[in-house]
């Protein structure tokens, strides 16, 4: 038997459990909802179609350092907040002080009445109009898109089809070759991708035409399985590592607050996104369709900066990294940051480097 | 003159009462000689009971109250629309006479509730499997970790810290290994799917109620939600093609550039 422990120090041990959930539970007790919100840096609604609104963040800085305004694009499968979830974590806040005018898009949170929006709609359509209204409003002929995870992909349609209102292309976080990456891999790493595939098309078809939509706690299940121990003991282990520390308690309490805000996924979009692209990985082959035309990564002729975690698990840097190969720029910078899929975002160890990389390159291609 | 008269409705008068009589107690026809009732008399026997039941009751219903005469109810017992009433007893009779059963939607729903029920089944057998499969790595790790714990090569686990920390990473370990394996794969796909079939099955059900109910069904919903996404969608490509045309010079404009 190798448990070896001292009496003396198990009381100890067990001391200092007494002292952090005593600590812990005052801390609790003293936090309030104002405490743990998320997405608080000051923005205004600039437009709006259907459920989607565009917003334009407050300039902090005195003056506007780059011309071109700067558009951030999320994904369906999560909410844009991530990227200003608090204070002293925020790529937003890191960019608006740097004196870039920056604008965001929400999607909403999509219901069953939104079962039929595919991502033409989205792209083409949305993301379409938004583009439009900033460059009217900016009076520019371009703007800069930053697009993260779904969202990049969602930028990289964007731009191989409009390359003429895309000044210049930021994707964080983003898949591009669905199927690469798993090989050698960690085990945690590439499952969303195994998951997606496992089902057949028809899977996925009943799944939509049973919800509507895909369901958001579908999602997250799907995402916990990936690190398993820690989703089953975040709330006992992992909360009680950092209950004794004010701020790591709060930002646990709004990373989960993000988390647990996972919005349906639109059904036509869902099937595209995971019959198309995870399960026939188009994107790369030069198959993907949208609005009955092929999506041709090679008319991505503007600068492009593809900034990728490391220790990515949900999108494996070699899936990001296949873009280099397809588009058509040869103005084309990669940026590794260590941390994973969301750490890249909120994480203390990034904070100094993805909002000043950035600022960097597009001051160096304004 | 006027005796014979009234002789003679007193004759008539015996006789209809007679005649409804025997109709309402299934018995045949007063008139009828000998021999067996002619088809039909029972049920048109019961038919005339239960319609002498309901003029009774729109005619105490009439007079009901405080009793007084009620002209909107005396309307209502001699308006024919009023029999063809659909939720009458009277109307429900008749249309048990005029409509046969139709044999393509005989047992329609029976048979819904019967293949919801298989699902069910189905979808329990499933998930029984993907537990079996989940108890299948809880399984392994425990059994890896024991062999850890017992290992007497290894670091001594000097607190209990340390011994949770192990047990966990362990129990991770063989979690993810099961979440890529192929048996993994297949039952939670098996499982989704049989929910989802079971789902729907529930959604037809759910739906024959609406429609008996004269509820919108979710089909019905999806379908519209469906037209005004379409509508959404030209709505926008027709503002998309106007914002173009304002955008382009007129043609006299453009032929007045042309010519300088």
């Amino acid at each position: 038997m190798r448990v070896k422990v001292d009496p003396n120090d198990a009381v100890k041990e067990f001391a200092e459990f007494s002292r952090r959930m005593q600590q812990g539970r005052d801390l609790l007790d003293k936090t309030r909802d104002e405490d743990v919100k998320i997405a608080t840096t000051p923005k205004t609604e600039v437009f709006r179609q259907d459920k989607t609104v565009l917003y334009r963040y407050d300039a902090v800085a005195k003056k506007k350092t780059i011309a071109t305004p700067v558009l951030v694009v999320y994904g369906l499968v999560g909410r844009y907040t991530m990227a200003d979830l608090q204070e002293d974590r925020s790529l937003v806040r890191n960019l608006l002080a740097q004196g870039v005018d920056l604008y965001v898009v929400d999607w909403g949170n999509p219901t069953r009445s939104d079962r039929w929006l595919n991502l033409e709609d989205y792209i083409d359509g949305y993301l379409g109009e938004c583009v439009d209204f900033i460059r009217r409003q900016a009076g520019v002929d371009q703007v800069t898109l930053l697009g993260i995870c779904e969202g990049g992909v969602f930028t990289i349609c964007y731009a191989a089809r409009n390359p003429g209102k895309v000044k210049s292309l930021v994707t964080t976080i983003t898949p591009v070759d669905f199927h690469a990456g798993s090989k050698g891999a960690p085990l945690h790493h590439g499952l969303i991708g195994l998951w997606a595939r496992s089902m057949t098309g028809e899977d996925v078809d009943r799944l939509v035409e049973a919800n509507g939509n895909l369901p958001g706690e579908l999602m997250s299940f799907v995402f916990s399985m990936m690190t398993p121990v820690n989703a089953l003991t975040k709330y006992n282990v992992g909360l009680f590592d950092v209950m004794d520390d004010e701020k790591k308690l709060l930002n646990f309490l709004r990373m989960e607050k993000w988390l647990a805000d996972r919005p349906d996924h639109p059904g036509e979009a869902a099937k595209q996104w995971l019959k198309h692209l995870y399960q026939d990985n188009q994107l790369v082959k030069g198959r993907f369709k949208l609005g009955g035309e092929k999506v041709d990564l090679k008319r991505i002729t503007m600068p492009v900066l593809n900034i990728f975690a490391e220790e990515d698990h949900i999108v494996p840097m070699k899936s990001s990294q296949a873009l280099k190969s397809h588009v058509g720029t040869r103005d084309y910078t990669e940026l590794p940051l260590p941390g994973g899929h969301v750490g890249v975002f909120v994480s203390g160890k990034s904070q100094g480097i993805l909002g000043k990389s950035i600022f960097g390159w597009l001051k160096a291609h304004a | 003159m006027e005796a014979r008269t009234d002789e003679w409705l007193k004759f008539w008068n015996e006789n209809q009462k007679s005649l409804f009589q025997a109709w309402a107690e299934g018995k045949p026809s007063p008139f009828a000689m000998h021999g067996e009732p002619p088809p039909g008399t029972e049920v048109m026997g019961d038919l005339m009971k239960r319609s002498m039941e309901d003029w009774a009751a729109l005619a105490k219903d009439a007079w009901s109250k405080g009793g007084k005469f009620d002209p909107a109810a005396m309307q209502k017992l001699f308006d024919p629309a009023e029999w063809k009433r659909a939720g009458s007893h009277f109307d429900m009779g008749l249309e048990k006479l005029t409509e046969g059963p139709t044999y393509a939607t005989l047992w329609d729903l029976d048979k819904k509730m019967l293949n919801t029920q298989k699902l069910w089944v189905e979808r329990a057998r499933d998930v029984e499997h993907y537990w079996e499969v989940m108890q299948g790595a809880w399984n392994r790790a425990l059994e890896r970790f024991m062999k850890q714990v017992n290992d007497p090569k290894a670091a001594p686990i000097a607190s209990g810290r340390a011994m949770l920390d192990l047990w966990l990473a362990t129990a991770n370990g063989a979690l993810l290994e099961m979440h890529r394996s192929k048996e993994f794969l297949e039952a939670q796909r098996r499982m989704t799917r049989s929910s989802t079939e079971y789902r729907l099955a529930e959604r037809e059900i759910a739906e024959a109620f609406c429609e008996m109910h004269h509820i919108p069904t979710r089909t019905e919903m999806d379908e519209i939600q469906k037209v005004v996404t379409e509508l959404r969608r030209e709505l926008r490509a027709m503002n998309k093609q106007g914002t173009r045309h304002e955008a382009r010079p007129a043609p006299a404009a453009r032929a007045k550039r042309g010519r300088k």
